[in-house]
């Protein structure tokens, strides 16, 4: 766990450097809030509290021996109690330094001007003791990275540290306690607030299929565990006798209404957990803020510089009642383990309003002027290779170009191709393997379902190349791409963020004249794919993304 | 043979130079070996009389005639196609055989410049460049490049990169 690559210790070295000339030395190393040592043991017992009700069954069935789990919470509650005490941070003009570990000593260094994103959250017993965990993102994205956290610091100080941590505020010699003008954070604007009427989209986003398989395996390990035989349990005993007592069908149905129901109030209630109290707001000094959570309330701050653009996705239910959902395409943010849902800008809402947010975001924050002028390479970008015929347009409602037939031509014959292999399989297994002919009936059902599914893969596939003015006057381009039918996805990438391209042909596509172009890039999920580009549509977007691939183009 | 390498249509020309001719012989030999393996695990299997793979005649025959084919047909196709370039501002190169790749990596954006060489690698004095970006997605890898070429092209890249003052992201 503490052995891994780590993107803070990427910058160890350099940032050592840093610790030993220019950081103050007079800074003091800071300790945890000592709320932590009541914190840390509570939720370790919590989650041990499964394993104890097991070790309770297991106990009564006549199991003797050491009570291992009680010895294992116990040494879980000292570490926990052991991560307090030796975990010490402190914040200098430049860096950003945490230094913990009980066997393994570590020294994590960030550099200050290397924050990208700031996420404060704090789950509920935190919230009664009023303490956050803060987490600092970097903008590495390599695989196991662990970013920087500090679990367990006052609320009342989260505020200054995040506007100081992002926007480089002034600090305060001592920000313990907090400087009020900085956490009053009055120059903000809201972009969005949860509406109560959106926990209708909840149903349609499956997060409650998952949620209910996630309890039923629970139960049933613990059932397993505790070796409880479910026919000995009086409520099951009767459940099966009334189900024996009536017809196969009514069974059916009252199962699958059970199910409904037990998926529904599962997904509203995760609904409302995720993201109750979401609010969306934009500081002037340029972030955007997330803040959401009922039990375990978040907030996450994105940096604006570090925001290349947003992706609006659709699977396939929460379209057919009109909703989508919309993140951030950003450096910094991880989107694995705890971590996940940090990029979201906007939940499960109704598509309208997603529009409009994402609208407000391209149109006044993406990459605005101070980007332009102070990071790297894009004057190239800007002045080569914008269109002056591209016009005005805006990105998040650009009308989007197909790919053509042969585009067309391929979604299907991937589509049937594959169910036509699966259907003929199905006929043969009925035919010689007995198996039951109702799998033939399923036959045209799926392959209707194919010819749909092509169908809607085409009309969802474009890509569009867009110059609009940001809020400062300078014009951006964008790269607009939308695939996908299960989910669909919109993603709007600034070209100044794409770092790489790739175009990819295989033998199929060269017959067809089709390739498909990626867009690399360090944001988001770091590849930004346009299936099956005509040739002759490459050509013309190639260098618009990437100046420099302009005199690699083959002249015919 | 005709292998076909989409000189005409392509929408990019090609990179300017190739791989050194013996990593022809270098992907045989890679990929001799993968096989050599599966082919030894099936006889194995054959000679114990082992339940898996059922059919163990036919099973046999497919893996051979697979990997002449694969062995007849790869290496050369591969070698037509690997090319690379540094330009004066990327790194521009063109991977793969039946599914082709080109990749371009302006040289502002590369991070680290690797040179990798494995055991049979060293057997052809080859080795594999990998280039890196700031994107999980984008390394550019150029493999069968001679020893002394490879380290001219680290070099080269290296030269040209300038001092970063940004973390090219």
């Amino acid at each position: 766990m503490t052995d891994r690559a780590d993107p803070v210790s990427d910058h160890q070295a350099a940032a050592d450097d840093l610790t030993a000339t220019d950081a103050a030395p007079d800074v003091p190393w800071r300790r945890l809030a000592t709320g932590m040592l009541l914190v840390e043991p509570v939720r370790e017992v919590i989650r041990f509290i499964p394993m104890l009700l097991v070790l309770l069954f297991a106990g009564r069935a006549g199991e003797s021996g050491p009570p291992w789990g009680l010895i294992g919470t116990a040494a879980v509650i000292a570490l926990g109690i052991s991560r307090w005490v030796t975990t010490r941070y402190r914040i200098t003009p430049t860096v950003v330094e945490v230094r913990r570990g009980v066997f393994q000593r570590k020294h994590l260094t960030v550099p200050r001007d290397r924050v990208r994103t700031v996420d404060v959250s704090a789950h509920p017993l935190q919230r009664v003791l009023h303490l956050v965990r803060i987490r600092i993102g970097t903008g590495t994205n390599h695989q196991g990275a662990e970013g920087l956290a500090l679990d367990g610091l006052p609320a009342s100080a989260a505020g200054a540290l995040r506007a100081e941590l992002l926007h480089r505020v002034p600090a305060p010699p001592d920000h313990l306690p907090p400087n009020p003008a900085v956490t009053r954070e009055r120059d903000e604007t809201e972009l969005a607030r949860l509406d109560p009427r959106w926990v209708r989209f909840a149903p349609a986003t499956l997060s409650g299929v998952i949620t209910a398989a996630f309890l039923i395996g629970l139960a049933w390990r613990l059932i397993n565990e505790a070796s409880v035989n479910p026919a000995q349990i009086d409520v099951v005993r009767r459940t099966v006798r009334y189900l024996q007592s009536t017809p196969v069908w009514v069974d059916i149905l009252q199962g699958a209404a059970l199910v409904i129901l037990i998926v529904t109030v599962l997904s509203l209630g995760g609904y409302a957990l995720s993201f109750w109290g979401y609010r969306l707001v934009r500081h002037a000094r340029g972030s955007l803020q997330v803040s959401r959570g009922l039990l375990t309330t978040r907030a996450t701050s994105i940096e604006e510089r570090r925001l290349y653009g947003v992706e609006r996705s659709e699977p396939l239910l929460l379209r057919a009642v009109g909703g989508a959902r919309l993140d951030a395409i950003a450096t910094g943010l991880r989107e694995r383990g705890s971590d996940r849902g940090s990029a979201l800008l906007v939940p499960p809402a109704p598509v309208g309003t997603v529009v409009r947010v994402e609208a407000a975001i391209l149109n006044d924050t993406v990459l605005n002027d101070t980007v332009l002028n102070d990071t790297v390479v894009h004057d190239t970008v800007l002045n080569a290779t914008v269109p002056k015929d591209a016009g005005a347009e805006d990105a998040g409602s650009v009308g989007l170009i197909s790919h053509g037939p042969a585009a067309r031509r391929r979604r299907y014959t991937r589509a049937l191709g594959v169910t036509a292999i699966v259907v003929v399989a199905l006929i043969a297994l009925a035919h010689w393997a007995d198996w039951p002919a109702a799998v033939t009936v399923a036959a045209p059902v799926t392959l209707l379902a194919a010819g749909w599914l092509a169908h809607d893969r085409y009309r969802n596939l474009g890509h569009a190349f867009v110059n609009s003015p940001t809020a400062g006057g300078h014009l951006l381009a964008r790269l607009v791409v939308r695939t996908g039918s299960v989910v669909r996805r919109r993603s709007v990438l600034a070209v100044p963020g794409i770092i790489g391209v790739t175009l990819r042909q295989s033998v199929f596509q060269r017959r067809n004249g089709l390739l498909t172009l990626t867009a690399t890039t360090a944001a988001g999920s770091q590849a930004y794919a346009v299936p099956d580009l005509p040739e002759s549509m490459a050509a013309g977007l190639l260098p618009q993304l990437l100046p420099q691939s302009a005199p690699l183009l083959h002249r015919g | 043979m005709a292998v076909p390498v989409s000189a005409d249509r392509a929408v990019l020309r090609p990179p300017a130079h190739q791989v050194a001719s013996r990593a022809v012989w270098y992907w045989f030999t890679r990929a001799l070996f993968g096989w050599l393996l599966l082919i030894g695990v099936q006889a194995v299997a054959w000679v114990f009389d082992w339940p898996i793979p059922p059919w163990k005649a036919p099973v046999m025959i497919v893996t051979v005639v697979l990997a002449t084919v694969h062995l007849a047909v790869m290496p050369q196709w591969r070698y037509r196609v690997h090319r690379w370039e540094l330009t004066a501002d990327a790194v521009y190169t063109r991977s793969g055989w039946f599914t082709q790749e080109w990749r371009i990596a302006p040289v502002a954006r590369i991070q680290t410049v690797d040179t990798e060489r494995g055991p049979i690698g060293r057997m052809f004095k080859l080795a594999k460049v990998t280039v890196t970006t700031a994107s999980a997605a984008g390394p550019l890898v150029i493999d069968g490049l001679d020893e002394k070429a490879a380290m001219r092209f680290a070099a080269d890249v290296t030269a040209a990169a300038p001092i970063a003052g940004d973390d090219a992201t």
